[in-house]
């Protein structure tokens, strides 16, 4: 039997995954365990390994497609197996042999001496019958004309006729809306049985239209004289997948979500002393970030609202305080999170955090360290300019902590001036979870942890 | 028009009764003519207690003899009266053609309109009743094929009813097939006085992702369809046109227009029945808006089986309903 290999699902929701790039070609022999191909979901590129020796036939999608999630793309078949190839597929690949048929009369089989004479199976005979074929017509592939050989060639002439009627296969539905879009059914892939262009498939290419930069003007028009400006044309960015899932998640986020935001700022100076006595007592490295990660974590445990989310009209709290950390990598943005960062010691938080921004950087993260997030935090403050800033919140999460840097600002300490290391920072809330009051108690818990971290022992 | 406080609970069997016998009462030329339907009460007991209340004058009991007693029908409706024959199995309007198709149907406007004949053919289709090849058909495409007959084809008790009551006050001649194993089929029925209109089909489910168009009892099986599709996330839209002839094309059409996708079920033989000339009048008018082709489920083009196993794999199913559906909608 052949194995299969499918677009996995690698996460909730997920509808598609990109091909990036096979490892393996068509044709050649996998070992099991050995990465096939790279896939990118909504959260991670993964590779995909075979799950079994053999031979990678069929396959059906190229690098930078996008598939659905449970579509096979490959087959792994024994060597010693024939290759299960659609047959129209096989007639494309494979040279036809043209071989002379004998009809099983007794007459022409004993006229005709020639030894490469070939039969077709009775089978295949009933088929081509019933379908008016004429066998001698027919490639064979094997020693007799067999059944796949006749419904191969019935599929070649079908495929045959669609070319010369030049008509791209398409519902009557797909075609009407084509032409209210102004569309060309060309060059569109089709979803439908055959590749036939179903409805959604021309939604889909009037949406991807809709949201090239400038489009609709065109749609819109009319009539009206446009004055024309030259200008150069404007340089399309590719948005990647990665790029792509983040727009459609912070569109919802912020439609949906609604927004309010709680500034605060907090005196640093034992934060960073705690981290210079750290740095000298731990073997690992550990930055502001980690502790900052830590106050936090205490502070969530202490307000579990914050740890929350809005689930089909009501809150739920979230018996795990799983800390996402924001990472800006080559393709847009990515949120490891931190699993149980409320029991994690500093050491081992700043050794989780590092694994974890590695892995994110390279691109290589597995899915469990992607999801499950219950807050994040946006860390801004190795930009010297940025002094605070807003964040947009990561649902189903019901808060993101946007931090800026820490400056030094003149405080009035004890009735005198001075000098000292300030931290300001954005709370965004979900005004469904959290309201004003509870925000600010969480902020002030937060705050005054920073201000004197030995608090975390309180 | 009815509410919820006078709602009861009968059986089809026993929503025909009522409207017969209310009917009775109100129109003293109502009568009915047929075999076995007095004390017997007919093969199926549906109209059981009427020849007590009526009397044998108005509840006649013939010979084996359709074509006989069809053409009194004819007749009596043509000088006054409204009969209602009855055809014990609607196999047996074979021996009644002559007298439906080319009297009644035509009389009225062979007489430019002199004569009227206000009569109701009552009879059965249905199969998987273990009753063999001459009694299981279902043949209403027949007289749906014919101008001048009204087709009626009733899947619910409340349906039965009403359609029934105007079928007799119609002054056309009407052909009501119930489905023999609907009768003992319960559901919720006013008490007394309402008529369903003729050429309105009947929204039976509501739904967004495909239409599933059935009549008499493959509602019933589009139902139990739609109920399981609606749990793999498909929403099937259940459409009863109640009656073939007037047909209700609008609401086909307007729903296939909302689902871009349509199935129709009917009982009748595939070729040549029902679910073409439906498919085909969804197929015409949605045109634009069709996803897919519009696919049909009927009987099987053989003669009904007397295996029941045999049988019942001649009938559409909502197995078979199902699986089509998911095909349709790409779910497979």
């Amino acid at each position: 039997m052949p194995t299969e290999i499918f677009m996995p699902a690698l996460g909730m929701n997920q509808e598609f995954g990109k091909i990036v790039e096979w490892l393996a070609k068509e044709g050649q022999t996998v070992v099991k365990g050995q990465p096939v191909l790279v896939v990118e979901t909504d959260k991670a590129t993964v590779e995909l390994e075979a799950t079994t020796t053999g031979k990678l036939v069929n396959v059906t999608a190229r690098d930078g497609d996008d598939v659905p999630v449970g579509k096979v793309i490959a087959l792994i078949v024994n060597e010693a197996e024939a290759v299960p190839l659609p047959a129209a597929l096989a007639l494309e690949l494979e040279t036809p042999i043209s071989c002379a048929v004998a009809v099983q009369t007794p007459d022409s089989v004993s006229s005709s001496a020639a030894a490469n004479v070939k039969l077709a199976s009775p089978l295949a005979a009933r088929i081509a019958e019933e379908h008016r074929l004429d066998l001698s017509q027919v490639p064979c592939t094997g020693k007799r004309i067999q059944k796949e050989d006749v419904l191969a060639y019935l599929a070649k002439q079908e495929a045959a006729l669609q070319t010369q009627v030049g008509r791209k296969t398409a519902s009557p539905k797909a075609r009407r809306l084509a032409r209210e879009h102004n569309i060309d059914l060309h060059g569109l892939p089709g979803s439908g049985q055959g590749g036939a262009l179903l409805a959604e498939d021309i939604i889909k290419a009037v949406e991807a239209h809709a949201n090239q930069p400038g489009a609709g003007m065109a749609s819109t028009g009319a009539s009206l004289p446009v004055m024309q400006i030259p200008a150069a044309a404007p340089t399309e960015i590719p948005a990647n997948h990665m790029w792509q899932v983040m727009a459609r998640r912070m569109t919802e986020s912020w439609q949906t979500i609604p927004h309010f935001y709680l500034e605060a700022e907090a005196n640093a100076t034992r934060l960073k002393a705690w981290r210079t006595r750290l740095l000298d007592r731990l073997e690992e490295k550990v930055s502001l970030t980690d502790l900052l990660v830590k106050l936090v974590a205490v502070a969530l445990r202490r307000h579990p609202r914050i740890n929350a989310s809005w689930v089909d009209g009501a809150i739920q709290s979230n018996p795990e305080i799983n800390i996402g950390l924001a990472v800006a990598v080559d393709g847009g943005l990515m949120v490891p999170v931190i699993r149980n960062a409320d029991q994690l010691g500093i050491q081992a938080l700043g050794v989780k955090r590092k694994a974890l921004v590695t892995g994110a950087l390279a691109g290589r993260l597995p899915l469990t360290d992607l999801c499950g997030g219950t807050f994040t935090i946006s860390n801004l403050g190795k930009f010297p300019c940025i002094d605070n800033f807003t964040a947009i919140i990561n649902p189903p999460e019901a808060a993101i902590l946007a931090l800026g840097r820490i400056a030094d600002k003149v405080l009035a300490v004890d009735g005198e001036v001075m000098v000292q290391p300030v931290l300001r920072m954005t709370l965004s809330c979900d005004h469904r979870v959290i309201d004003g009051a509870r925000g600010a108690e969480f902020l002030q818990t937060l705050t005054e942890l920073i201000d004197d971290p030995l608090a975390i022992l309180e | 028009m009815s509410t919820l406080e006078n709602m009861r609970e009968i059986t089809f069997g026993k929503a025909v009764n009522e409207a017969i016998s209310e009917e009775m009462r109100r129109d003293p030329t109502v009568f009915m003519i047929g075999e076995d339907i007095a004390e017997a009460g007919t093969t199926f007991k549906v109209l059981k207690g009427l020849v007590e209340e009526f009397g044998p004058q108005r509840i006649i009991d013939t010979p084996i003899s359709e074509a006989g007693f069809a053409g009194i029908g004819v007749g009596a409706a043509m000088t006054g009266m409204r009969p209602i024959v009855d055809i014990m199995f609607g196999d047996f309007i074979t021996l009644t053609m002559d007298q439906m198709v080319n009297q009644a149907a035509k009389i009225h406007y062979m007489s430019g309109g002199t004569l009227k004949v206000p009569m109701v053919f009552r009879t059965t289709l249905g199969a998987t009743r273990r009753s063999g090849a001459q009694h299981s058909q279902s043949l209403h495409a027949w007289l749906c094929h014919v101008p001048g007959l009204k087709v009626v084809i009733p899947s619910t008790p409340y349906d039965a009813k009403g359609l029934m009551k105007s079928a007799i006050r119609d002054d056309n001649p009407v052909v009501i097939f119930e489905d023999k194993m609907l009768f003992q089929q319960k559901g919720l029925v006013p008490e007394g006085e309402y008529t369903l209109p003729f050429g309105v089909a009947d929204i039976k489910r509501a739904g967004t992702d495909i239409t599933l168009v059935g009549t008499s009892s493959m509602v019933q099986v589009a139902l139990e369809a739609a109920e399981i599709l609606s749990a793999l996330g498909i929403s099937a839209e259940v459409i009863d046109p109640r009656t073939l002839k007037p047909l209700d094309a609008e609401t086909l059409i307007k729903s296939a227009k909302k689902t871009s996708r349509a199935i129709v079920i009917d009982e009748g033989h595939l070729g040549y029945g029902v679910t073409a000339e439906l498919a085909s009048i969804i197929a015409d008018g949605a045109f634009y808006y069709l996803d897919a082709p519009v696919k049909r489920l009927g009987a099987m083009d053989v003669p009904v089986p007397f295996s029941p196993p045999l049988e019942d794999a001649t009938v559409p199913n909502s197995e078979q309903v199902i699986e089509l559906a998911k095909t349709l909608c790409g779910r497979v």
